[in-house]
């Protein structure tokens, strides 16, 4: 039975897009850059995330989420609200970054051997024991794709992007982020459909 | 049983959804390392300093053609680069609007040869319909192959499937065109007479290698790979060489354990087969590498850049010896001289191309990082992007140079004097399209490009403009296909009073002493002045 799912998945913390949007908080920033603090609030557990499960590494994590974050202030005067999104220009800086990273320390598939350790420190146990097994199920779908195709889905799950966003993050078209996020989610439901 | 995620309209398996935000969309920052890392951004100053100006860098090119290169051993910080960006993208924008005005002059739209994909059935992609090529492309001096991802839509369904199709570049007149499997791959001997190509099964879960006749697109041989997949993403191989005389092909291939394409860690292979016949006649298994390996276009050598020591190692597929160790940069890509001498191995040292350069019959590095001043950042497909003349006097670089909304699209074209690696000229793409992939064109000066429209509307899946234009050139577009996405150009240029033939030894220009397996030299830093005539090379046929 199909049922409707909202049009941004949904985010764990606030609304993205709540309040002031993102354009009029950047150009106030660019202004008076103690304003930039609302995109970083906004944005800062989404690019964790993906960073996240791009590098496997909470301390990577961080730091690319620094470097993103400083980039983006330092570059402010390069978004054109009127050409994109925020989120796609400061995800296409984030992805740069972790290219950047990946190239030095080696590639992706490295860092899923080692994606999504729980973190059971703020966890109670079951929850930490479900996730467990939900992090390892997801490690494995998300391990029979491509990188190209992998990126797509963590864009979409961890970073919590629109297609158009993620195309813009990624430089492609729309129709390409399209087309890769629905073969990989067909790849991955394929085979989650076989463990069932 | 399926949801849908209304901005995209696709069906979602609501097990897979469920499980893919529980395991990917949870978790964040603590808040001691949101309060540091807000601290380190010092947001308590009022006003942002932001540069007063755009400034140019010292030492940095004076003219938009980009004719001087800073010199050898300068480096430039990414911010610098930035900056000297931003100055000629502001020139560039004029370049650019006189550019559009002169293309769309020149080339009504409404008169471009449309290429629509043919009928396409899935999951049976492999249907060899070549038709026969007139007799005038036989004949012809110059031929266009263009490889290509086919995207059709079925309900929610995306279909891929791979196409190789010839051009007449004069006309944009199609050929012949095949169709195969998908994440196609191909190559074009050097006498222009067969394309190799490597595909793979629309489940992407083994891989075919065949071979086609360039003439009229008549397969000749083909042989199934089980259980083995190319070295490739989704935007195509990069593992497909042939030897200098034409009689071995090598494809690097993995298993497929780990899905369609191949990753350093699955038991990579290089296989070598006979180029007439399709026949395996060695494989050569690699490890102790977890990387990834670059053929060389003769497959004279494997570049390898391996994740566990910086820098990447060239090593001589003869021999198996050692050519060069090249020092810590992100290796992206090597492409060799049309005489097979020279390699060239470029790099990106954070923003600053550098090339390597070796000669291939002595097996000596001859320049370990010259210093080649770009502007733009390493493209994805940079090895799609990165050709050279025919007469091996110019590389072709493509950059990303600009930006297309907020995304960095290239369209600039760095022309490379091989012979001193400067830069000696700067191409500028129509403002309308992205440069996806080159292939050089028989003046020695211009190329084809394939270009990717940037593209807002979703309901445009791909579209691939075929383009020629260089230095002195007049921009025109040679085709447009529709719903597909170029992969790689293959260009071929017949030699100044040869026929198309096998006779390969009447091909080779430059003949390489006989090697004798010494050791090669040690890498050395040299000055970069190679006189190609007295070294017994004539540059100027192939």
């Amino acid at each position: 039975m199909a049922r409707d799912l909202s049009p941004r998945l949904d985010a764990p913390e606030e609304e993205v897009g709540a309040g002031p949007d993102d354009a009029a908080l950047a150009l106030a920033a660019r202004r008076d850059r103690r304003q930039f603090v609302h995109l970083y609030e906004r944005y800062a557990d989404r690019l964790f995330r993906y960073a996240k499960a791009r590098t496997g590494s909470a301390t990577a994590a961080d730091d690319i989420v620094s470097e993103t974050m400083l980039s983006a202030m330092e570059d402010l005067r390069r978004f054109d609200p009127a050409r994109g999104s925020f989120a796609g220009w400061l995800f296409g800086i984030a992805a740069h970054e972790l290219s950047a990273r990946e190239r030095r320390r080696g590639r992706l598939r490295r860092a899923i051997a080692r994606m999504w350790a729980p973190d059971t420190a703020e966890d109670d146990a079951l929850d930490s024991l479900i996730r467990y097994e939900d992090v390892l199920l997801a490690r494995r779908l998300l391990a029979i794709l491509s990188p190209a195709d992998r990126e797509v889905v963590l864009l979409r799950y961890s970073a919590g992007l629109r297609a158009t966003e993620i195309a813009e993050a990624l430089g492609i078209s729309h129709g390409a982020a399209r087309m890769r996020l629905s073969r990989a989610l067909q790849r991955m439901a394929v085979e989650l459909g076989d463990d069932r | 049983m399926s949801d849908r995620h209304d901005d995209l309209d696709l069906p979602v398996d609501p097990t897979l959804d469920a499980l893919l935000r529980r395991a990917l969309a949870t978790g964040g920052l603590t808040p001691q390392q949101r309060d540091r890392r807000l601290e380190e951004l010092d947001l308590t100053t009022p006003e942002l300093e932001l540069p007063g100006g755009i400034v140019p860098v010292s030492g940095a090119p004076k003219s938009l053609s980009f004719d001087s290169a800073a010199p050898r051993g300068e480096r430039r910080s990414r911010r610098e680069l930035f900056e000297l960006a931003a100055v000629l993208a502001v020139i560039a924008l004029g370049a650019g609007l006189l550019l559009a005005q002169l293309w769309d002059g020149r080339s009504d739209p409404a008169t471009r040869p449309v290429i629509q994909p043919g009928p396409f059935a899935t999951p049976a992609p492999f249907v060899a319909t070549a038709t026969p090529a007139p007799p005038s492309f036989a004949g012809a001096t110059e031929r266009l192959y263009v490889v290509s991802r086919v995207l059709t839509q079925a309900g929610d369904t995306v279909l891929t499937s791979g196409r190789v199709t010839a051009l007449d570049p004069d006309s944009g007149r199609q050929e012949w065109s095949l169709y195969l499997g998908h994440m196609v791959d191909a190559l074009l001997s050097r006498d222009g007479a067969t394309i190799y190509v490597a595909a793979s099964r629309a489940d992407g879960m083994q891989g075919e290698l065949l071979a086609v006749d360039a003439i009229d697109g008549t397969e000749l041989w083909r042989i199934a790979i089980p259980d083995r997949v190319w070295w490739s993403d989704e935007e195509g191989p990069a593992g497909l060489a042939l030897s200098r005389d034409g009689t071995r092909l090598y494809l690097l291939s993995c298993s497929r354990e780990a899905g369609p394409a191949c990753d350093p860690s699955d038991d990579p292979s290089l296989a070598i087969y006979d180029a007439s016949s399709g026949r395996q006649v060695a494989g050569l298994a690699f490890d102790g590498c977890l990387g990834t390996p670059y053929l060389s276009p003769d497959a004279r050598a494997l570049v390898l850049a391996c994740e566990d020591r910086p820098g990447a190692r060239v090593v001589d597929l003869e021999s198996g010896e050692l050519i060069a160790a090249l020092p810590g940069h992100a290796l992206v890509g090597s492409v060799a001289s049309p005489d097979g001498r020279w390699l060239y191995v470029i790099s990106d040292d954070d923003g600053v191309y550098q090339a390597a350069v070796i000669d291939m019959h002595s097996r000596e590095l001859l320049v370990q990082m010259a210093s080649v001043a770009l502007v733009g950042s390493q493209p994805e497909r940079f090895l799609d992007l990165v050709t050279i003349s025919p007469d091996g006097s110019r590389l072709f670089i493509g950059v990303l140079s600009a930006y297309e909304g907020n995304t960095r699209v290239a369209k600039d074209i760095f022309v490379i004097d091989t012979e001193t690696l400067q830069s000696v000229g700067r191409m500028t793409a129509s403002p309308e399209i992205n440069a996806r992939t080159l292939a050089p064109a028989a003046d020695n000066r211009s190329v084809f490009a394939a270009h990717a429209v940037v593209e807002r509307d979703p309901g445009v899946w791909a579209r691939s403009t075929i383009t020629h234009f260089g230095l002195g050139v007049e921009p025109r577009t040679i085709a447009v296909l529709e719903h597909q996405q170029a992969l790689r150009l293959l260009s071929w240029t017949k030699p100044a009073g040869q026929p198309i033939s096998r006779d390969w030894a009447s091909l080779e220009a430059c003949p390489a002493p006989p090697y004798t397996g010494a050791a090669p030299s040690d890498p050395r830093q040299a000055a970069y002045s190679r006189n190609i005539t007295d070294k017994g090379c004539s540059r100027g046929t192939r």
